[in-house]
């Protein structure tokens, strides 16, 4: 009689004691892809939930399990790159964050072209799409979205001018992207409306102030030197190069031993624009949170 | 063979003196580039510094009519079946193949200082009038329009006008449109002043454009994906071509494959970097340069896919490869129409796409229809499309009506026509029907019938 009251107060401390693991080949299977000689095994998770039932582990994804989990290591942070670690994540929320920092992240560039005149050997339509693909240091956090009904102002449009020629009898110039002159009282092209000379020329934006005031500092090309066309006296042979001392070979390597990876995604980030990359995550991450608090509300 | 045949179509940049042609075609791509691998014909290209025994490549992309693009044998979700392939956006946004088309429009007129005019032949000069035939808002007041105009379907390009006023300009036809590039006068010696104007036009792949590697693959695009759909390695690295590898052992073409992985050691560093055809380096040689890149040895690379974040099963052969854009596009193809211009003869369509002729349908495509049970379509497309007509018979005599009928004499007409459906044989018009038959059809008993061959028509009523 005794001895057996004993025991069953034996068997109730022991489930509050510890927790049920899985067997050692299992948890690998489930959290470490493996990179044998062959293939990499091990490369899909397990999504189900009862997956492991049988063994009375509850696999579900749990916020608290994932704050206990989840870290984040930052392997090297410049001006223009960054590589961390997220240890503990799946590898599709991971992939989430890269196709939200390669489609969906706002970035400035020149979109708009007005040609004045043109002399060289490139054509109009080469020569702006050069012009967007060229990298502005300037932060879309500080401007807004233009649809198609806004009219350009100071809080949408930067606007720059581009004037280089290349007198007769001087020796071939490079025409580079530190040309490029930012204008930050608007546009000074008249629109062709000679019935309003008496009043106040209109441009293509209508900038009621100073975009100085707004920003905390002047907005430029994020390069100076990036060729946009060389100008001759005579023929010229059209020609493409970058140069500048920002021409950097970046070497990665994978922090983490290859043969042995945890759940994690190892993400490097390469900045182009004018937001560094710390801030290009900060934002990516807050761009799923507004599509998840979206498909929340959109549920209730 | 099948590779240089292909390379005479590829676009690039094709004169150095391009300001001062007036070809009719010509074509010219944004940034042509050296492919990777090199071979001695290329070498004797371009010059090279033998003095200071410098082994660098002097060859100048200009004389090249390619891209090197990051080429991915793989199936793209089914968009790239057969031979077609799959274009990241992405790419094509920062100007990869990316093409500029010059087509040059020319007008004469007879010069007058030179030549004795002739008194019935008429004056006829450069000039700006309002047309009947098109929009002349862009051109000058010599007739001639604006460097930088940009000109649309059935504008005019080239102003000609009469002393009497009329009008014998030049204009754009349905699928012609573009920007002026130039514009030329110039004189001939035997009394002949011409205008020559040339339109630039723009354009980047679109879904239906051809492109071949320079191992004869060719295919054309499928689709165009969001450079976050592709499958990407652990370097990041996304496809800018996705290929079926289905077309490699029909076609006997693994020299593509050489090239992709002696092109991805290259790019890596490595020393061996000739293709010179009967003394390229050995399979051995290749792997073991990209072995010794860090790479898998045949190419291979384990990717991830670019939508769910799964590892790919197996890996995927990955390497750059020298594309070539080849100028027929989609947008010289286009072709549509539902009712237009027919032949006078047969009332059926005409057969040129400028004359907005109609689109073929042999024997196959009706084939086709018949095996799919589309009679519908197959009855649109071939007769009310095509040259649908009306035939009156006389369901007596079974013979053609005619459709104009003399007055009886008892009605006081004398003579008098009355114009409806009248059996001439039957003298009545009490069972004479309309049918509807192919003009052909109706041409052809008109031809026999006045040859003294008549024909008899069964009729049903429905």
């Amino acid at each position: 009689m005794g001895s057996k009251s004993s025991k069953d107060t034996d068997d109730d401390h022991e489930p509050k004691q510890q927790e049920k693991k899985l067997p050692e080949h299992l948890e690998v299977q489930r959290t470490r892809v493996v990179c044998k000689a062959d293939a990499p095994v091990n490369t899909e998770g397990f999504q189900y939930a009862g997956a492991y039932s049988a063994m009375g582990i509850d696999n579900s994804v749990s916020a608290e399990k994932f704050c206990k989990n989840f870290k984040v290591e930052i392997s090297r942070l410049t001006e223009d790159d960054m590589e961390f670690d997220m240890i503990g994540i799946d590898a599709s929320i991971a992939n989430a964050f890269r196709r939200i920092l390669i489609a969906e992240l706002p970035t400035m560039a020149i979109e708009k072209v007005l040609m004045v005149d043109n002399t060289s050997v490139i054509a109009d339509e080469v020569l702006s799409h050069r012009l967007g693909l060229i990298p502005l240091d300037a932060d879309p956090r500080h401007f807004e979205y233009m649809s198609e009904n806004d009219v350009p102002n100071e809080r949408n449009t930067i606007v720059y001018k581009l004037h280089v020629s290349c007198k007769k009898g001087s020796p071939r110039l490079t025409v580079k992207s530190g040309d490029l002159e930012w204008l930050p009282e608007g546009s000074r092209l008249p629109l062709a409306s000679p019935a309003q000379s008496r009043y106040k020329q209109k441009t293509y934006t209508s900038f009621s102030q100073s975009q100085k005031d707004i920003l905390e500092k002047p907005l430029g090309v994020k390069f100076k030197d990036i060729t946009i066309a060389r100008l001759g006296p005579g023929q010229v042979v059209f020609r493409k190069e970058i140069k500048g001392d920002n021409a950097e070979k970046l070497v990665k390597k994978c922090p983490v031993n290859v043969f042995d990876i945890e759940d994690l995604g190892n993400v490097t980030i390469e900045s182009t624009g004018g937001l560094p990359p710390e801030a290009l995550f900060t934002e990516a991450v807050r761009i799923l949170e507004e599509k998840c608090e979206r498909v929340i509300s959109g549920l209730s | 063979m099948q590779a240089e045949k292909i390379s005479q179509q590829a676009i690039g940049y094709s004169t150095t003196n391009p300001l001062f042609r007036v070809d009719t075609h010509s074509h010219q791509l944004y940034y042509p580039q050296r492919p990777l691998f090199k071979t001695v014909a290329a070498d004797c290209l371009g010059k090279r510094d033998y003095t200071s025994g410098s082994k660098h490549d002097f060859a100048r992309p200009e004389y090249f009519n390619g891209q090197n693009a990051i080429v991915s044998i793989s199936v793209h979700q089914g968009f790239n079946q057969e031979d077609s392939l799959v274009l990241n956006r992405a790419s094509l946004e920062r100007g990869m193949f990316r093409t500029q088309h010059f087509k040059s429009y020319k007008a004469l007129i007879e010069n007058k200082e030179i030549t004795k005019r002739l008194k019935h032949k008429e004056n006829i000069n450069f000039g700006k009038t309002p047309s009947k035939k098109g929009l002349v808002d862009s051109l000058d007041i010599d007739g001639l329009p604006y460097i930088g105009a940009s000109l649309q379907s059935n504008d005019i390009i080239i102003g000609k006008v009469s002393d009497s006023g009329e009008d014998h300009s030049i204009k754009l036809l349905h699928t012609e449109k573009g920007i002026v590039e130039k514009v030329v006068l110039s004189a001939t010696d035997d009394g002949t002043n011409s205008a020559f104007v040339t339109l630039r036009q723009t354009r980047s792949p679109r879904i239906g454009d051809k492109f071949a590697s320079m191992h004869g693959q060719k295919g054309v695009i499928g689709f165009l994906d969001s450079q976050e759909n592709f499958p990407f390695t652990h370097q990041g690295i996304v496809p800018d071509i996705v290929i079926n590898p289905h077309g490699f052992p029909t076609r006997q073409t693994p020299g593509q494959l050489l090239e992709a992985a002696l092109g991805k050691g290259i790019a890596l560093g490595g020393a061996t970097r000739y293709a010179t055809p009967f003394t390229s380096p050995s399979v051995e040689v290749i792997t073991e340069q990209l072995h010794k890149a860090g790479f898998s040895r045949w190419g291979g690379e384990s990717v991830i896919n670019g939508r769910t974040g799964e590892r790919a099963a197996s890996p995927v052969f990955t390497g750059p490869t020298f594309y070539q854009r080849l100028h027929h596009m989609a947008e010289d193809k286009v072709k549509f129409r539902n009712t237009g211009p027919v032949h006078p003869l047969t009332r059926q369509p005409v057969e040129d796409r400028r004359r907005y002729g109609g689109v073929k349908f042999g024997e196959m495509e009706r084939d086709c229809l018949l095996a799919h049970g589309a009679a519908a379509n197959l009855h649109e497309r071939l007769f009310l499309l095509s040259d649908v007509s009306r035939l009156h018979v006389c369901r007596r005599c079974q013979r053609a009506a005619v459709v104009v009928s003399p007055a009886v004499a008892a009605d006081g007409g004398g003579g008098r026509k009355v114009r409806g459906p009248y059996c001439r044989f039957c003298r009545s018009a009490e069972e004479v029907v309309r049918v509807s038959v192919p003009y052909g059809a109706k041409i052809l008993y008109q031809e026999l019938f006045s040859m003294g061959i008549c024909l008899k028509f069964d009729t049903e009523l429905i």
